[in-house]
């Protein structure tokens, strides 16, 4: 097996008195789509939030390839190629869908305020820059005739589209999304399933959390099911689907194996 | 002799503190119910004294018993005013930048109002809470003995209202979620305008309470404005015992640094621990944390 | 449009040179040069308010420092004013630093209480240590500018100068409004945790961006006491500092042009409306505020694109319609 991307040892998180997880171990393997699942309150975003830093371990630690990330301010876990999208959207609501993207790409800019302020010329080949890539990710994920519209304008399917746009600017090599399909119409949902896709072909790694089965058992290559911050199963969605345990704390009747054909080999 | 000279100093102090303990009272609960930071708050202390003194006592000659009624009656009609045709528009403003603004225009129309309506000159109400008790070689002026006494009942007013009466419970309901309060009934809106009406007669009290330690003038409450702030942060920022805690803290520790630093820069005591406690502890003496 | 726009930069360049030539009135020439120093303040205070949204609300103190520095080496030690200047511009970078951390750690309310607490301590420090400041005598006698030889010994000289500073201050603080810098601190305003998850240090920016506004608070301190050739520290106090953010409003927040529309209509409309006697500033203070309610986003929301001059009509209808 090869190294892992991402690897959590041993992580908890208490918020003075109440566990939110607890001594979570996992891997998520190259190439690879990960889901995390498990009913509300399991503690999945408390583990995005870990893995992204903005929330510090209590316990453990996290490894993102040989880099040891647990303890690192949110930027600088960011600027090793961990892109995010939120549950609740953060977008930058008084700017356009564009302004939006460039933002997502702003750290990779080298201009400094003091060269700015002399040289009358260097930042606008940078923001043509900018520009050019910004162009290319509207491309892909279709939204390039909305490039100028105020994001708080648009529609909540697009606004989530932004926020992934926003988060492929910075070309990541693992990206983390929280609740993708969640709040989208079943034709939204099918468009954004593809451009995720897509962008895992790219080379691009996809850790997930997400509460929508269909997708998750459609698209995951791996699966770990948290309850009460506990890591209760994990497998492929063949063997998630057959777990009695995952069944009874979260999946319920409607996933019993008899209704479905094996999924896809992880 | 030295710790006469304590003594005295803590019982001014104690005075001047109740005054700082009601001033972060009275922005307290106006940030509590609205989350708007009430930067007119000093020029209603300043109207409060002028209606006080420059109307009631000064110009209608009115017996100073007679003057506090009508003063408090006039600030809280005032206050629901200020509640209804500015507080509650910029409540709904889309960035607290623009509220913050908003309220300190307010204060500046409140200065030019008090300007135009009783002039410029300072002056004072002779005789208002003039004179000393003694208490064996403590001196202590019948206004500190005033202030501490006033303070002390609305205080326990202030918490007995909160915690007994359906009014006060509506009101603490509004202060911590104000989708789940208009969803059990409550009229937000009114409710607010009630606790600036509540917030208006504390200034007026304030106003009237500080005449006798300086004189009035335009600027009489800029200091203790700014103070108050700082004794809210000190105490514990939007927790009404904290408030009271930071503003005695403040007022006695203030006059006890006079015996170390030059009495000039007793004024600095307060923003220096505003700032010290910001950075340090945030959460303010008492550990309270919103 | 484009044409259309630089006849009219040309039209008020031109009106705003000769219109102090041909009115020789010394009280005029101060008010329109106490003018451009209050854009210079009010630009620098756009950076980390209007745009970063840090609520800073101890400008006075910061103009105060600036303008202590300049007069107090130029009268006590003799130096040239443009030294004053540059030393100013040291005092703003370090005030940035000093100002920016505390916004590191501190958000909202708490923010604006630390900068009026610093504001207060400057204010309280100029008056009582008299044996550097003067006290509240204040400095008397700063030295007028000399420029190559040539002194600026009248306020319409100084003017000039001061119309080409603040040229070249405006152009400069255009092109940070608009650059990666504008969009990045908009961002910060907007949401800071997304802004933290695209990998970009957010300490570094606040601290640069609350360095902008000291660099030009205190440029502006210093053009001030030149100007003026006398400071005081009652000048500087926390309704300084508000007048300030209430020029920010006016003009319309984030934008360069509303900066210099605010600052303009708040230094020059009180003059206006002293023909209603002596209560122009109350009549002055509740046209700001209605301002302040009816048009937020100030007078360049009136010019903007999308929405003319009928936004004032439409936010109302939204808001009677809509959610809050």
């Amino acid at each position: 097996m090869m190294e892992p991307v991402l690897k959590l040892e041993h992580v908890t998180k208490r918020f003075s008195g109440l566990v939110a997880v607890n001594d979570l171990s996992l891997e998520m393997p190259k190439n690879c789509i990960h889901s995390l699942i498990g009913p509300n309150g399991s503690g999945k975003t408390t583990t995005v939030n870990m893995i992204t830093g903005v929330l510090p371990v209590s316990d453990g630690t996290i490894f993102y390839g040989d880099t040891q990330i647990s303890g690192k301010p949110v930027f600088q876990i960011a600027r090793l190629g961990i892109g995010r999208t939120f549950q609740n959207l953060k977008l930058f609501s008084s700017m356009s869908v564009l302004e939006n993207l460039m933002i997502g790409a702003h750290q990779m800019t080298r201009i400094g305020l003091i060269q700015f302020l002399v040289d009358l010329r260097g930042e606008k080949r940078e923001e043509k820059l900018l520009i050019e890539r910004a162009e290319e990710v509207l491309e892909e994920i279709g939204m390039a005739d909305l490039r100028h519209e105020k994001v708080k304008n648009l529609a909540y399917g697009k606004q989530k589209m932004t926020e992934l746009g926003r988060a492929l600017m910075m070309k990541p090599d693992l990206l983390i999304l929280d609740e993708p399909a969640a709040g989208l119409n079943p034709s939204e949902r099918r468009e954004f399933v593809d451009i995720l896709l897509k962008t895992h072909e790219k080379g691009i790694d996809l850790f997930l959390i997400e509460h929508n089965m269909d997708v998750v058992m459609n698209i995951s290559t791996k699966i770990t099911v948290l309850n009460f911050g506990a890591k209760i199963a994990e497998g492929n969605p063949y063997e998630i689907q057959n777990n009695d345990e995952v069944i009874r704390a979260y999946l319920g009747d409607k996933y019993k194996p008899v209704d479905l054909p094996p999924a896809v080999e992880g | 002799m030295t710790a006469e000279i304590i003594v005295q100093l803590i019982v001014s102090g104690l005075a001047l503190g109740f005054i700082y303990a009601l001033v972060s009272i009275e922005y307290t609960i106006i940030f509590n119910a609205t989350g708007l930071l009430n930067f007119s708050h000093d020029k209603l202390i300043m109207l409060g004294a002028y209606v006080f003194a420059g109307q009631f006592v000064v110009r209608m000659g009115a017996a100073p018993a007679v003057a506090v009624i009508a003063t408090v009656a006039t600030m809280f009609l005032f206050g629901v005013l200020v509640a209804t045709g500015i507080f509650n528009p910029l409540r709904n403003m889309a960035s607290p930048v623009f509220a913050v603004i908003g309220t300190v225009i307010l204060g500046r129309i409140l200065t030019e109002s008090a300007r135009v309506i009783w002039g410029a000159t300072p002056f004072t109400v002779p005789g208002f809470l003039k004179g000393i008790v003694k208490v064996g070689n403590i001196v202590i002026p019948k206004a500190n003995i005033a202030i501490i006494l006033v303070s002390a009942i609305i205080v326990t007013a202030l918490q007995v209202f909160f915690k007994t009466t359906k009014m006060g419970k509506a009101m603490r309901c509004v202060q911590q979620n104000k989708t789940a309060a208009t969803l059990m009934g409550i009229n937000v809106t009114a409710n607010i305008n009630l606790t600036i009406a509540l917030s208006a007669v504390i200034c007026s009290a304030i106003g009237i309470m500080v005449i006798p330690l300086f004189t009035i003038d335009l600027t009489i409450a800029n200091m203790i404005g700014l103070k108050g702030f700082a004794a809210g942060v000190i105490g514990g920022f939007g927790y009404l015992p904290g408030a009271i805690a930071g503003g005695i803290f403040i007022g006695i520790l203030e006059n006890l640094s006079t015996l170390i630093i030059p009495t000039l820069y007793k004024d600095c005591v307060a923003f220096v621990l505003l700032i010290v406690f910001l950075l340090v502890k945030p959460s303010g003496l008492l550990g309270h944390r919103r | 449009m484009k044409i259309v726009k630089r006849v009219l930069l040309a039209v008020l360049l031109a009106v705003l040179i000769v219109f102090p030539m041909s009115y020789d009135n010394a009280y005029v020439h101060i008010l329109l040069s106490q003018t451009l120093v209050n854009i210079v303040i009010v630009m620098g205070l756009n950076f980390i308010t209007g745009l970063t949204g840090q609520m800073n609300l101890g400008t006075a103190g910061i103009m105060a420092l600036g303008a202590y520095i300049a007069a107090l080496t130029s009268t006590r030690l003799g130096t040239s004013p443009w030294i004053g200047f540059l030393l100013a511009i040291v005092m703003g970078v370090a005030i940035g630093w000093v100002l920016g951390y505390p916004s590191l750690r501190l958000k909202g309310v708490y923010l604006s209480l630390t900068t009026i607490g610093f504001s207060e301590i400057v204010r309280l420090v100029l008056t009582n240590w008299v044996e550097l400041t003067g006290g509240t005598m204040g400095v008397q006698g700063v030295p007028h500018i000399n420029l190559f030889g040539y002194v600026l010994d009248t306020s319409r000289k100084v003017y000039y100068l001061y119309l080409v500073v603040v040229i070249l201050l405006a152009f400069t603080a255009w092109r940070i409004v608009h650059s990666k810098w504008g969009r990045v601190f908009k961002a910060i305003r907007d949401n800071v945790e997304a802004v933290e998850a695209c990998g970009i240090d957010i300490a570094k920016l606040k601290i640069q961006a609350f360095t902008l506004a000291t660099v030009f608070g205190c440029l502006g301190g210093a053009m001030y006491a030149y100007l003026m050739g006398y400071i005081n520290p009652t000048t500087f106090t926390t309704d300084l500092s508000a007048n300030y953010l209430i020029m920010m409003m006016l003009g319309g927040i984030g934008s360069v042009v509303g900066n210099i529309l605010g600052a303009t209509m708040i230094t020059l409309l009180p003059e206006m409306l002293r023909f209603l006697g002596t209560n122009y500033w109350l009549y002055f203070s509740i046209i700001a505020l209605l301002f302040a309610i009816f048009l937020p986003n100030g007078l360049v929301s009136l010019f903007t694109k999308e929405n003319r001059l009928g936004m004032f009509w439409m936010a109302k209808k939204e808001k009677t319609g809509g959610r809050r």
